[in-house]
């Protein structure tokens, strides 16, 4: 059965309460126009953009014009692909011609870029609308989503506590229905970190498997391309869109495209879990603890095997994608590092100044470190599974204050810096990772597992997740006003 | 040897004409000796033929 069938629609009182899946197919047969869906959407996002704050801009007008376009289009027969007059937004990082793209920042509030991103180009040709430009961490440099420059973005689940970063609109707008999926951008967490906080699917693919071209750099070797969704199915329709090989990405890899639907409702009786074991270095708070272990107690329910694995080498990674990540950094804002570090909020420029100072031997060595280490966590720790199974934020999701970096102060840095203790690493080493929503801790704001697989197992991760969702019911909580 | 923060100051000067105070300069001296570090012992594992390509033959699936 297509994911199509699958979704024969049923009558929805409110448009913006479906899926993804369930309201492509509805258009595609004619229950909903791409107008009426649009509409709901934008009425939506009044509704609730003063209480989140996740668009820097609405493209309103130009969205109802391309949603008649493609209604009509449709009323001819033409169908654009799988995404045919489905309301999207995206990162305000990824370029398109003649649009200004801010990337969260003062220094490009003004600023038009001359070249579509692939991935855009992709959407429209699947027959998506953009409804506009969403929040983001400045320059995609920070983990909270905090932005000094268009006002923080806030969790649907509780507007006082952070989304996470540093696709912060692109949670933030998934999670309170306001789109149907949203691009996000990866280079430390930063796609999984918000799906986590916010309660909705993040998949980070495998390094390569989604054009970057005309996406905002953070840094080229650790970026990474992907959606953020309320299922893992409608994460899969988004993947079929936007992987493949892109000759204008040099990193983007030449590796045949799966059928990311095919395999989704396959069980996963039999299939080998391993459950990452905790370590002194990187503690998982108890509340935080117990959703995930509840996960896995669901994944045993379904027939999965789990068996304990040990991430000795996790810090190692972390210190070298952090490196990596710093160097990369310093080199692409160097010249504004000079010229006008005042334009950066002080959390932002912080963040990539050692990278100035760094020896380009350390640089290097991290890099070249890198095919090693990968090889060696396939032969040892995925030799015996088929996927990881590991927390994603490992405390309880803080305050907007709590982690108000420019406050300052040890306490705060170390809050921080261990958001990214459990994502960071899997961006070194170049693997398939997704957040699922496992939950709700105390505070009433949610938990989030990663699975991790071996390179361009994006089918397996989303077959692990969906297979988690038809299970549960976590991502069926609708944040209220 | 410790970095030092006249270090960080002087190096970011001369290399990147990048004007750090001392009380930065402090906080970025023990942020750069901590990834140094960490970066430098973990390399010393590393083989004389290493280098950054390698990760892609890995990803791609062509080790040797």
């Amino acid at each position: 059965m297509s994911i199509a069938e699958a979704h024969a629609p049923a009558a929805v009182s409110d448009p913006t309460l479906m899926t993804l899946a369930q309201a492509a197919a509805a258009i595609r047969a004619r229950q909903i126009s791409s107008v009426e869906a649009t509409k709901a959407a934008l009425a939506r996002i009044e509704q609730w953009q003063p209480r989140l704050n996740c668009f820097i801009k609405v493209d309103e007008e130009g969205a109802l014009k391309q949603a008649a376009a493609l209604d009509a289009e449709l009323a001819r027969g033409r169908i654009h692909g799988a995404l045919h007059g489905v309301p999207l937004a995206h990162k305000d990082m990824y370029y398109r011609a003649g649009r200004i793209s801010t990337c969260g920042s003062e220094i490009r509030r003004h600023w038009r870029a001359n070249i579509t991103a692939t991935v855009l180009t992709r959407l429209d040709e699947a027959g998506a609308v953009d409804l506009g430009a969403l929040n983001m961490a400045e320059f995609a440099a920070g983990p909270t989503g905090h932005n000094e420059h268009f006002g923080h973005c806030r969790n649907p689940f509780n507007p006082a506590h952070m989304t996470g970063g540093s696709s912060s609109g692109s949670g933030a707008s998934v999670a309170a229905r306001l789109v149907y999926g949203a691009l996000g951008s990866d280079t430390g967490g930063s796609i999984r970190l918000p799906a986590a906080a916010c309660g909705v699917i993040g998949l980070k693919a495998t390094y390569g498997r989604v054009s970057r071209y005309g996406a905002m750099a953070r840094a080229w070797s650790l970026d990474h391309v992907g959606p953020l969704t309320r299922t893992a199915e409608d994460c899969a329709l988004i993947m079929a869109v936007i992987a493949g090989h892109d000759v204008n990405d040099g990193a983007a890899s030449h590796e045949p495209v799966p059928d990311f639907t095919a395999g989704l409702r396959d069980s996963i009786k039999g299939l080998r879990i391993g459950i990452v074991t905790e370590t002194d270095d990187a503690p998982v708070d108890p509340e935080v603890r117990a959703a995930v272990d509840a996960s896995v107690a669901v994944l045993r329910s379904l027939g999965a095997e789990t068996v304990p694995v040990r991430l000795p080498r996790l810090m190692e990674w972390y210190s070298f994608a952090d490196t990596i990540s710093k160097c990369e950094g310093a080199t692409i804002h160097a010249q504004w590092l000079r010229e006008r570090p005042q334009d950066y909020a002080n959390h932002i420029r912080t963040r990539l100044e050692a990278g100035l100072v760094l020896p380009a031997t350390r640089y290097i060595e991290a890099l070249s470190a890198r095919g090693r280490h990968l090889a060696e966590f396939l032969e040892t720790v995925m030799a015996d599974v088929d996927v990881l199974h590991c927390p994603a934020i490992p405390i309880p999701i803080p305050t907007i204050a709590e982690t108000d970096v420019d406050g300052t102060g040890e306490a705060v840095l170390a809050l921080v810096g261990r958001i990214t203790q459990y994502t960071r690493p899997f961006n070194f080493l170049g693997i398939p990772t997704i957040s699922v929503p496992c939950g709700f801790t105390a505070n009433g704001l949610p938990v989030a597992f990663q699975v991790a697989a071996k390179p361009f197992a994006e089918p397996l991760v989303l077959r692990v997740a969906h297979a988690y969702q038809e299970a549960t019911d976590y991502h069926e909580r609708v944040p209220t006003l | 040897m410790p970095i030092s923060s006249r270090f960080v100051v002087d190096t970011a000067k001369a290399f990147q004409d990048v004007d750090f105070s001392e009380a930065r300069a402090g906080e970025l001296a023990l942020e750069v000796e901590r990834l140094n570090t960490a970066v430098r012992t973990a390399a010393q594992s590393l083989d004389f033929d290493a280098e950054p390509a390698a990760f892609f033959a890995v990803l791609a699936g062509r080790t040797s």
